[in-house]
């Protein structure tokens, strides 16, 4: 029989056994009275956590705000129905950085556009840096990018060391405040991110400090971001996110946002239990319904999709669709007359061309519209879409990850649009 | 919850961990028994080795950036292995070792291992944010074990009061009663006492049969 030991080593550090012949030793019980008074310590402990650590809300949201809440909604009706606009454009300058890529777009209350992306030597380099740049209302052109995250301003705001940045998003709330969330590298690649969280009082023009958000309990490692949120009518914003390392999968980070950019409560919550499918986008149908829509990492490449039923709280497993998809990240906008529109890549190898797709019936079927971008062995990818002043919907894009497009059009475009001959793109 | 003239408590978590592993390595060059002062003087070595900058950052810094939020009973852990040595007080006998041990292989298993044990539609981690149910549950385990006079129970009141006040960087209770580090240590232990046990076993049972 073995003898009982008093202390178990593990590893050199924790080894401390040869102190055990100086140590005064204690009963290995406590005695009747200690452990009432501890337990005393322990009801008015556990009584304060339990009424004060009480979540903000653990319930799933009775409801979404609408897709034309007036804090989001851009001013519409001008060019809806009129002449069809069809605009092509750059958001980054030419030769700006090496390599740019992973942008977004947003449309502000105020009706300017503000556009994001990031760039550096190459993918996941240390000098990478997060750009914006602004479109103001009433204008067509961007404005100079404005650097206003890089690595050492990440290590600066969260006190540790910080290898690299990468994707990023920004959206506004209910108020009208400005949110950026941000993935961050401390150790290994792209699975090992952490996200972070800024907000912004003057549409992003300057930016309050960082916050890391623990959302994984292994090292906190592996939760990435890449498309807008939905907002729930308690103020809560449904952020879909997703995870990497070992197994890879959707997930959707709520969080409240309090006053003067504090975050109240955060929670993330895993979306269903298929494997291989990550950068949800999902998209608010009214009646409690949310579309989601994911890039399949899988060997099948097709688009996947899954419908929630009560506000993005529960999610069936997702189920492929007719479209095809080459592991490469789609995005999604609900258009005023209730159809959706997808913005993507039409094959299930390469990102060699960028089109466009609708469906009329909640995302049921899909009807090919056009294509927006082509050229073998290039890449075209990243879409991100926004609706904004006048109706007009507003596409950025990585291009060739030389530089950030931007294609800007009306629903008129969208109606009367036919392929041109020979399949050129739009002019 | 901190002023501000002091640095944040989560840093602080990290400080104090690294501080006593750290204080472990010294002692084990002291001889015994040894003085206070030499005592002393190895505890603020230690910690003058935290303040070393490496590359920009101190070295508490870089434990920080990539182990940020330290469980309460690991810190307790440490605590109970250092003071024999440091304070001539024994803290924790078998029964406590066993209850952490054990305690930190199922809570961690559960947290860390839930989306390959269970797939990702029953999601474990997700219950650490229902803070309110996540305190009573933690409040009832500690008690169960404080009756049964087990001292592991010490350290999830602790984890309870840090959490009630925020102390880590994470907002799930899980982080506050288990952490990666500690949930390995605890496999380590249990699956090296079982394989001991199990020898030892054998070796019985085969001196036996040859006697």
């Amino acid at each position: 029989m073995i003898a009982p030991r008093t202390e178990l080593s593990v590893t050199p550090v924790l080894l401390d056994q040869s102190a055990r012949p100086t140590a005064r030793s204690r009963p290995s019980r406590l005695s009747p009275v200690r452990r009432l008074a501890w337990i005393a310590v322990t009801c008015i402990a556990g009584g304060a956590a339990v009424k004060y650590s009480a979540p903000v809300s653990v319930n799933p949201p009775l409801a979404l705000e609408p897709a034309s809440a007036p804090w989001a909604r851009a001013p519409q009706s001008v060019g809806e129905f009129g002449k069809p606009r069809f605009e092509r454009g750059w958001v980054s300058p030419e030769a700006q950085l090496a390599h740019v890529h992973c942008s977004m777009v947003s449309a502000l209350p105020s009706g300017d556009l503000l556009a994001l992306w990031y760039g550096g030597s190459r993918e996941g380099a240390a000098d990478v840096a997060v750009f914006t740049s602004r479109m103001t209302a009433g204008t067509k052109t961007w404005g100079p990018p404005v650097k206003v995250l890089d690595r050492a301003s990440v290590e600066g705001e969260l006190g540790r060391r910080i290898k690299k940045i990468g994707n990023t998003v920004i959206f506004p709330d209910r108020t009208g405040r400005l949110w950026m969330v941000y993935a961050s590298v401390s150790l290994g690649g792209w699975s090992g991110c952490a996200l972070n969280i800024k907000s912004s009082p003057d549409a992003g023009l300057t930016w309050g400090p960082s916050r890391r958000l623990t959302l994984n309990a292994f090292f906190n490692m592996s939760t990435l971001v890449r498309n807008k949120p939905i907002y729930a009518a308690d103020g809560r914003i449904g952020l879909p996110v997703y995870h990497e390392m070992a197994t890879k999968f959707p997930q959707i980070l709520w969080f409240q946002p309090g006053p003067d950019g504090t975050v109240e409560d955060y929670k993330v919550r895993n979306l269903g239990a298929s494997k291989g499918l990550i950068q949800p986008v999902l998209v608010a149908l009214g009646g409690d319904q949310v579309l989601m829509m994911l890039r399949d990492t899988s060997s099948q490449r097709a688009l996947r999709t899954s419908l929630s039923t009560d506000n993005g709280w529960t999610w069936p497993d997702p189920t492929p669709i007719s479209l095809p998809n080459p592991d490469a990240p789609v995005d999604a906008l609900r258009l005023a007359d209730g159809r959706i529109l997808l913005a993507y890549n039409h094959a299930s190898s390469g990102r060699e061309s960028l089109g466009l797709s609708l469906s009329s019936d909640e995302g049921r079927t899909w009807k090919k519209h056009s294509v927006v971008e082509r050229e073998t062995e290039k890449e075209f990818s990243y879409p991100q879409l926004t609706q904004g002043p006048g109706g007009m919907i507003h596409l950025t894009y990585t291009w060739k990850r030389e530089r950030i497009g931007h294609i800007a059009f009306n629903l008129a475009w969208l109606d009367q649009y036919r392929e041109l001959a020979g399949g050129a793109l739009p002019p | 919850m901190n002023p501000a003239w002091l640095p944040p408590s989560d840093a602080l978590a990290v400080f104090a961990a690294v501080w006593l592993m750290l204080l472990g390595f010294g002692g084990r060059f002291m001889p015994l028994p040894a003085s206070v002062a030499l005592r002393l003087a190895v505890a603020a070595a230690a910690a003058g080795v935290m303040l070393v900058p490496i590359k920009e950052l101190q070295l508490w810094n870089w434990v920080f950036s990539y182990y940020p939020n330290p469980s309460l009973p690991i810190l307790g852990l440490l605590i109970a292995q250092r003071s024999p040595r440091f304070l001539g007080v024994t803290i924790f006998q078998s029964a406590d070792w066993w209850a952490t041990w054990i305690f930190g292989a199922v809570v961690g298993s559960l947290v860390y291992l839930q989306p390959l044990i269970f797939g990702r539609g029953f999601d474990f981690h997700y219950w650490g944010w229902h803070s309110n149910y996540a305190a009573a549950v933690l409040t009832l385990t500690a008690i169960m074990f404080l009756a049964r006079g087990n001292r592991f129970g010490v350290l999830l009141v602790a984890a309870l009061v840090a959490f009630a006040l925020g102390a880590l960087e994470s907002t799930n209770c899980w982080d506050y009663v288990v952490d990666p580090i500690y949930w390995l240590a605890s496999v380590v232990v249990i699956v090296r006492r079982g394989a001991i046990a199990g020898w030892t076993r054998r070796q019985a049972k085969l001196s036996q049969t040859a006697a």
